[in-house]
């Protein structure tokens, strides 16, 4: 798979098609990370494997202006995974990428493993195993049973007394050190001035107080509703080992409960906080 | 050589932490999250922490997962209070920090972390006195490394994982308990509490090291900066500033004054200084919305110019990066310290 | 660190925030005032144009600020000044209300409504039963409450 996708990607820069491809490599002490292919001889560098888990979608939030005054948009290759995609597609329903400035190669993805070998959390439940949005399509999609997510992991965290629950969250807020990486791995998060940044601390101001934190993540986590594809990049990358996913797992499964089963970044429908649903009409009764 | 069993250490310890405030390894639940894109091996968890008892010790730590800086230099610290009462009257609050501290176990490379932030916060003026502060009632206990572990390269920036040249008493483990050595007169000030044993012919056990590399020239640092290698080390850097926050020499902060008006017309006004990072989008943003560092091969390329060459011009230390390699094990990107000094030194001989 | 209802503080009055939609429930505020209906003293009333507006931001900073309880009134569904502001409301409240529980928040703190301008009595009853409800809780204290303010 990896020669065909070479020879593609190949193709794309020589011909100038795309200015550079983002996809993954293999860095000299055996991490894979994010790689950047500006010439076609450097093709030879690119690699996908079971521990390719960054979601690249993320930097195509800072290709969509031009470097320069007076030049164009660039046009970018990206490799997305099924989850990528997802990311990609809110992209595209918010006008934030242009879909004739990105040249989409989809891979078939088998599910990431962790460090030990084995499979992620996040792929033990997903089914989607082809991107829905591509441009190109590479990899034979592994053979995986139709799993429905049960979100067990957000329903363990419901079932503890609330004590035990704001207990939890303390100690998670506590360790948080307000690197801001969930928000800059987040593909969702493309705000100029971040609201919990602002140099006139309008909403909050610069210190490790829990308050200051507790606002960041629960208004991070509401400003991803029915935005977040899942990706995990924001737990992956958190460097205090902060359980992200739980958060905004909760919402995604709130949504999906009480808003007629909306997914994020499966088609162009935005998220139903923005819409008016049809049957909304009778609701007149709040809890 | 001077010896102290392990039973002798903890029951000091013990007793230490009901005069001072005691700060040393602690177990920290870290490493719990699912799928961390680079999770720590199993004796990088730990954080410094205060403790209050031996017990509460990290005993197996190898690395802590964050430096111990933020107890010289806070994550977040008033500098002053401005209270006003009804009638418009102010009082001006200045926090006094006299509650001595000692950190113990801290690894040779935090300890020189420590030596470089002297250098930038004391040696020129006016030195930071908040900092000066806590400096003048820390005494450091080290603890040497049995080994070099991975990402370290103390070696390469001129420390060691035995070396003694930045604590008040280096201890290293030898078999039933430590070999003590008394480095400053501040050491000697806190080992007068220790029942300390003479021990003839103790030899101290080499650490296994990591592989020496080659550092860049100055003129190598010199001719790079409009190198287009800089472009390919940013173009993936996430902006995250996870390298920044762990690092035991970093020291740039941001400042706030805090308001809170009450409807009386009292209120506290709070000058608040909090970490900082270079790395991130709008650090370099200036009033009039001007970006000097607007693209990220520019941030990435001052954090290295800043570790090599801006601080050890500055500053009397050699380098402004004591080799620890947090930065490398945390960079969701790959981005490492280590691979990009030596591509610059590969550079500097082509 | 955390509160059940059986902590109450004696004496304890609860600081209520309530973001008034302009069209109706401000509406309603207004002829309940004009009209002497009591209504608890405890209640901040922030008018919005729309209890749209009401964002995860505003009710955020109203508990770091000192707010013990939080209640967004807005117009019956249909009736919304701006067609269809309050179909946002209805999806959004309920939504930051949940998350905040997984979090440990009592459920009773953050609380949505609808009252329309010629509902006052109504405005009286719903506020008064919200006070009610919140007093028991004691003040707001982690993980939102800021000490001494927030800035």
């Amino acid at each position: 798979m990896i020669e065909e996708l070479g020879t593609k990607v190949r193709e794309l820069l020589e011909s100038e098609t795309v200015e550079c491809v983002i996809g993954y490599e293999v860095g000299p002490t055996g991490r894979v990370r994010p790689a950047f292919i500006h010439e076609p001889d450097e093709v030879g560098r690119l690699v996908f494997n079971t521990r390719c888990d960054h979601n690249l979608v993320t930097y195509l939030n800072r290709r969509n202006k031009p470097r320069k005054k007076g030049e164009e948009v660039p046009t970018t290759g990206i490799l997305v995974k099924p989850c990528d995609a997802r990311s990609l597609q809110v992209l595209l329903n918010e006008n934030q990428v242009q879909r004739d400035k990105v040249y989409i190669i989809g891979v078939a993805c088998p599910g990431m493993q962790n460090a030990d070998g084995t499979l992620e959390a996040r792929c033990a439940r997903c089914s989607q195993r082809v991107p829905l949005l591509y441009d190109a399509l590479f990899g034979t999609p592994p053979e995986v049973s139709d799993i429905a997510d049960t979100y067990t992991d957000v329903e363990d965290m419901e079932a503890l007394p609330r004590e035990d629950r704001l207990a939890y969250w303390l100690g998670e807020l506590d360790r948080c050190i307000r690197c801001y990486a969930c928000r800059q791995a987040c593909p969702g998060c493309f705000c100029d001035v971040c609201e919990s940044e602002r140099d006139d601390s309008l909403w909050i101001g610069i210190s490790d107080a829990i308050p200051e934190k507790a606002f960041f993540h629960i208004t991070r986590a509401f400003h991803l509703a029915g935005r977040c594809g899942e990706c995990n990049a924001c737990e992956m990358v958190c460097p205090m080992g902060i359980p992200l996913s739980l958060l905004n797992r909760k919402i995604v499964k709130e949504i999906e409960q009480t808003m007629g089963g909306y997914h994020a970044g499966v088609s162009e429908e935005p998220t139903p906080l923005i819409t008016k649903l049809t049957g909304e009409e009778a609701i007149n009764e709040i809890h | 050589m001077r010896f102290i069993d392990t039973q002798t250490l903890r029951d000091w310890l013990d007793a230490l932490a009901r005069q001072v405030t005691l700060i040393a390894p602690a177990p920290s639940n870290i490493g719990e999250a699912p799928g961390l894109v680079n999770p720590p091996a199993a004796g990088m968890y730990a954080l410094y922490q205060p403790v209050g008892s031996a017990d509460e010790i990290a005993w197996d730590f190898q690395r802590t997962a964050m430096s111990a800086r933020e107890f010289l230099f806070p994550k977040t610290e008033t500098l002053f209070t401005i209270e006003t009462d009804a009638s418009g009257k102010t009082t001006l609050h200045e926090p006094k920090v006299e509650q001595p501290q000692v950190i113990f176990g801290i690894r040779p490379c935090d300890a020189r972390g420590m030596r470089v932030l002297d250098a930038i916060m004391l040696e020129q003026e006016p030195a930071d006195a908040y900092y000066a502060q806590r400096r003048r009632n820390t005494t450091l206990v080290g603890l040497s490394c049995p080994e070099m572990w991975e990402n370290c390269f103390c070696t390469s920036v001129g420390g060691a994982p035995n070396s003694s040249e930045d604590v008040d008493i280096l201890l290293t483990q030898v078999e039933d308990g430590y070999a003590v050595q008394i480095v400053t007169e501040k050491g000697e000030k806190l080992a007068q509490g220790i029942q300390l044993q003479e021990v003839e012919g103790l030899a101290l056990p080499e650490p296994k090291l990591n592989e020496t590399f080659e550092m860049p020239t100055e003129q190598t640092w010199l001719d790079s900066f409009n190198d287009v290698y800089w472009d390919r080390v940013g173009e993936r850097c996430l902006g995250c500033r996870a390298c920044v926050y762990v690092c035991p020499t970093c020291r740039c902060f941001d400042v706030r004054d805090e308001k809170v008006v009450h409807p009386d017309g009292s209120g506290i006004t709070r000058r608040v200084r909090s970490w900082d990072s270079c790395q991130g989008v709008n650090y370099r943003t200036v009033a009039g919305g001007a970006n000097p560092r607007a693209n990220p091969d520019q941030r990435s390329r001052n954090r290295f110019y800043c570790k090599f060459y801006y601080v050890p011009t500055d500053y009397d230390v050699p380098f402004g990066c004591v080799g620890c390699g947090r930065c490398i094990a945390v960079c969701p990107v790959n981005i490492d310290i280590s691979e990009v000094l030596h591509d610059l030194a590969q550079r500097g001989k082509a | 660190m955390s509160k059940s209802s059986s902590n109450a503080i004696e004496g304890f009055e609860p600081k209520i925030v309530a973001f008034l939609c302009n069209w109706c429930s401000y509406a309603a505020a207004d002829s309940a005032g004009v009209a002497r209906i009591p209504s608890p003293p405890n209640v901040l009333p922030v008018r919005v144009m729309c209890s749209a507006r009401v964002s995860a931001e505003l009710i955020l900073k109203a508990f770091m600020s000192g707010a013990d309880g939080v209640i967004v009134l807005g117009c019956h569904i249909g009736d919304c000044h701006y067609d269809s502001g309050n179909h946002r409301t209805v999806k959004r409240i309920p939504l930051l209300r949940n998350l905040l529980i997984y979090m440990g928040v009592e459920p009773d703190r953050l609380r949505l409504r609808w009252v329309s301008a010629a509902e006052s009595p109504q405005f009286a009853q719903v506020t008064t039963e919200f006070v009610k409800d919140v007093r028991p809780l004691g003040p707001l204290s982690a993980p939102l409450r800021m000490e001494g303010g927030a800035p």
